[in-house]
Order: C-alpha cells, then sequence, then structure tokens
C-alpha cells in the first residue's frame, strides 16, 4: 500500500515514536488464568485531514449525488483514534485455537459496515447487500484479486474462507468510493480500535511483547511492552505528530 | 494472445511444465474445482426475453450499457487489479476473451474474470437464468444479424 503524506511524516519522527505508559498498580491488578489482558488507547494529536466530497455517478438517487469520505476519525475529546488494528507482531506458536468466527462485510447505504475488521486465518467471510442497488464486492490483497462477487440487491450472501494472513483490499467496481479493510492473522491476539481509540486483547501471554498497529491513513507503528503473568495492563499508544 | 492450437501436445504439454516452474502458486495453492456447465437448453424468444430480465437485474447495464457495446455509466472509471484503466467487453462483437460459445459465456457470467472488475455471478444466477443471459447476450452481436 503506498504511503499517504501523513504516514511519511508520522514515520519521519525520532526512532521512539510511541509515548508508552504502562500502569499495572499491583494492588488493580486482576488475575486471569491463561496470560494477562492488555487494554489501551490509540491516539493521534495532529490536525485531522477535512472530509473529502465525492461525486456519486452511478445510483446517485440511493446513494446520494455526493458522499463524504473520512478515514481519519479522531474523538475531539481524547484525540483517541477510530480503527485502528492493534496486534501482537510476534505471536506465541501455543495459543487456544478455537474456531474463528465469521467476519461479516455488509453493502449498507453504499458503504461497507464495517469498514474495517480484523479476523482470523480460517474464518468466513460473510459479504451480504442490504441495499436496493447492485454492489460487486471486490476483494484483493497484495493487488491480485481475490474474490469478485456480484451482490444483487437483497440476494443471497456469499461466504468466503480467508485463507492467508494479510492486508484485504475491499471495493466495489460500481461504487468506486466505497472501501474496506480486513486484516487477516493467523493468531487470535489482534482487536480493532473503537470510537474512543480503545481496545482490549486477553490471554495475552507474559513477557516482552511487540504491538503493532496498523491504521489506513496513519501507517504502521510498533512498541514493545512488558505484560506480566497475569492481571491487566494498560498502554498508551500515541501516532506522534 | 495469438492461438497456438497448431502446437504439438507434446510441446504444449512443455510449455505447461515450463509455465508452472515460474512461480510456486502453482504447487502451493489448491486447485479448484471447475463449475459444472449444465447442458444448453435450446434458444427461444422466450429464453431471450429472460435474458434481457436478468441482463437488467444483475446490473450488467452499468459496465456493458443498455445496448451491450461496453458504453455503460461506469465503463470509463474501471481499472483492473494494476490499476490501469480497462474497458469492459463490447458484447455486441462476439470477440471476447475466454472464447465465444455458449459455454464460454456462461463460465464467464458465472466465474467472473480475475484481474478485472467482472464478478462472479455464480450465487445471483440459477442456471436456467445464466443459459438465457447467454442467449440474451448472443443476439447482441450484430454481425449475425440477430432480431432484437
Amino acid at each position: 500500500m503506498q504511503e499517504t503524506p501523513l504516514q511519511r511524516r508520522s514515520l519521519g519522527l525520532s526512532v521512539m515514536a510511541i509515548v508508552l505508559t504502562v500502569s499495572a498498580a499491583a494492588g488493580s491488578v486482576r488475575g486471569s488464568e491463561g496470560g494477562a489482558t492488555l487494554t489501551g488507547v490509540v491516539t493521534f494529536k495532529g490536525p485531522i485531514p477535512p472530509p473529502q466530497k465525492v461525486t456519486v455517478t452511478r445510483d446517485a438517487s440511493f446513494c446520494g449525488s455526493t458522499v463524504t469520505i473520512q478515514p481519519l476519525v479522531a474523538q475531539a475529546s481524547t484525540h483517541g483514534v477510530r480503527g485502528a488494528v492493534v496486534s501482537l507482531a510476534e505471536p506465541p506458536d501455543q495459543h487456544v485455537d478455537a474456531s474463528p468466527s465469521p467476519t461479516v462485510i455488509k453493502n449498507r447505504n453504499c458503504s461497507f459496515l464495517s469498514r474495517i475488521s480484523a479476523t482470523r486465518v480460517g474464518a468466513l467471510l460473510e459479504i451480504g447487500n442490504d441495499d436496493p442497488v447492485l454492489h460487486n464486492t471486490h476483494i484483493r490483497s497484495e493487488g491480485r484479486t481475490l474474490l469478485n462477487v456480484a451482490m444483487v440487491p437483497h440476494g443471497p450472501s456469499i461466504q468466503k474462507q480467508v485463507k492467508r494472513p494479510g492486508l484485504l483490499n475491499v471495493k466495489c467496481d460500481a461504487h468506486k468510493f466505497m472501501q474496506g479493510y480486513v486484516l487477516a492473522f493467523d493468531h487470535p491476539y489482534f482487536a480493532v480500535t473503537d470510537e474512543a481509540g480503545r481496545f482490549q486483547m486477553a490471554g495475552i501471554p507474559a513477557g516482552l511483547r511487540r504491538i503493532t498497529v496498523w491504521h489506513e491513513t496513519l501507517g504502521t507503528i510498533q512498541q514493545e511492552v512488558i505484560v506480566p503473568a497475569q492481571g491487566e495492563i494498560s498502554v498508551h499508544i500515541d501516532y506522534q505528530y | 494472445m495469438p492461438a497456438f492450437a497448431g502446437m504439438p501436445e507434446q510441446d504444449r504439454r512443455a510449455v505447461i511444465a515450463y509455465i508452472k516452474s515460474l512461480s510456486p502458486r502453482f504447487n502451493s495453492e489448491p486447485v479448484e474445482k471447475p463449475i459444472p456447465i449444465p447442458p444448453e437448453p435450446a434458444m427461444t424468444m422466450e429464453s431471450v426475453k429472460k435474458g434481457r430480465l436478468a441482463y437488467e437485474r444483475m446490473g450488467c447495464t452499468a459496465c456493458h450499457g443498455a445496448a451491450g457495446n461496453g458504453r455503460g455509466p461506469v465503463a470509463s472509471d474501471l481499472a483492473d487489479d494494476d490499476g490501469h484503466p480497462i474497458r469492459p467487453a463490447d458484447l455486441t462483437t462476439s470477440t471476447w476473451k475466454g472464447g465465444c460459445q455458449g459455454e464460454d459465456l456462461y463460465r464467464r457470467i458465472m466465474t467472473g474474470l480475475d484481474g478485472t472488475p467482472m464478478p462472479s455471478f455464480e450465487k445471483q444466477l440459477l442456471p436456467d437464468e445464466a443459459w438465457a443471459l447467454v442467449h440474451y447476450i448472443q443476439t447482441l452481436d450484430q454481425n449475425e444479424g440477430w432480431l432484437h
């Protein structure tokens, strides 16, 4: 994926690109079996690019004559970044291998819901169309088509198994402004930040762990954290500007 | 890409073996099962009319145009997987990638064409609907003089 100007600026800063705040007060640590719980928040205090208005050339009667695109959303009060994907960079070889649940991608109101998803290798992608217009959900990985299916109005859902890890780029060829991403992992240690930039990952094994954070416009950063054997640890990861 | 029908079979298989050596994907990725192609029913006015309805319902007009000439409203915005502009097939000429026989059209409709915006309609069309769509598209070929 090409770097955006914002990504180049973020990555060009000092080596310690992330402010890490670790709080693990002995009195407040909660014991839990099977590793610790890592909670945190991803923030960005830099300027947020203004939303883009795109003219709709097809199905404007439903999608609207224009749509507003805003890939970078940060909460005004906390600077928490929505839709960042947090994961362990080097997951342990041994981990609980429960059957992964399906990841649902809906074509709804001429956008993908959810815009950002994270899933396991082996999980099913369930693609549906809630709109009264034709979409085609076209998923590529490293520029190569993995899936391209016509989704007629209120037609049947399509299921496709995720077979390998990586970044999946989700588009609609009929409505080019539609954009989604799915990050697929071959381990269960990942989470997507909420509206306030918060995330939580359970069962993290103890030790020195490297966390990767990906965002579609801010890019990718990493930071190490020492995880205790049990309890909860919180981190604050900041995309420095 | 020209046809090499005149190449001896032994040479053809040798070329295939060589091509397979160019990417590890030939060994690492499983071979998908070919889609089943049921026998083609007879082309009738009914099947052509049914196909015309399917052409509209499936949104083919968006790319291929109402007249099938490849000039639909989104045709100029389309790109292939490398990001290069790509035009939808002109269905009025019967000269298409993958062949121009009925079975070739059926296969293309149901599998789509990887690397291009042409999607698969396998989950959206029943086999008889897909054949009806084939029949309708075949009537768009102006060289054959089919009546619309």
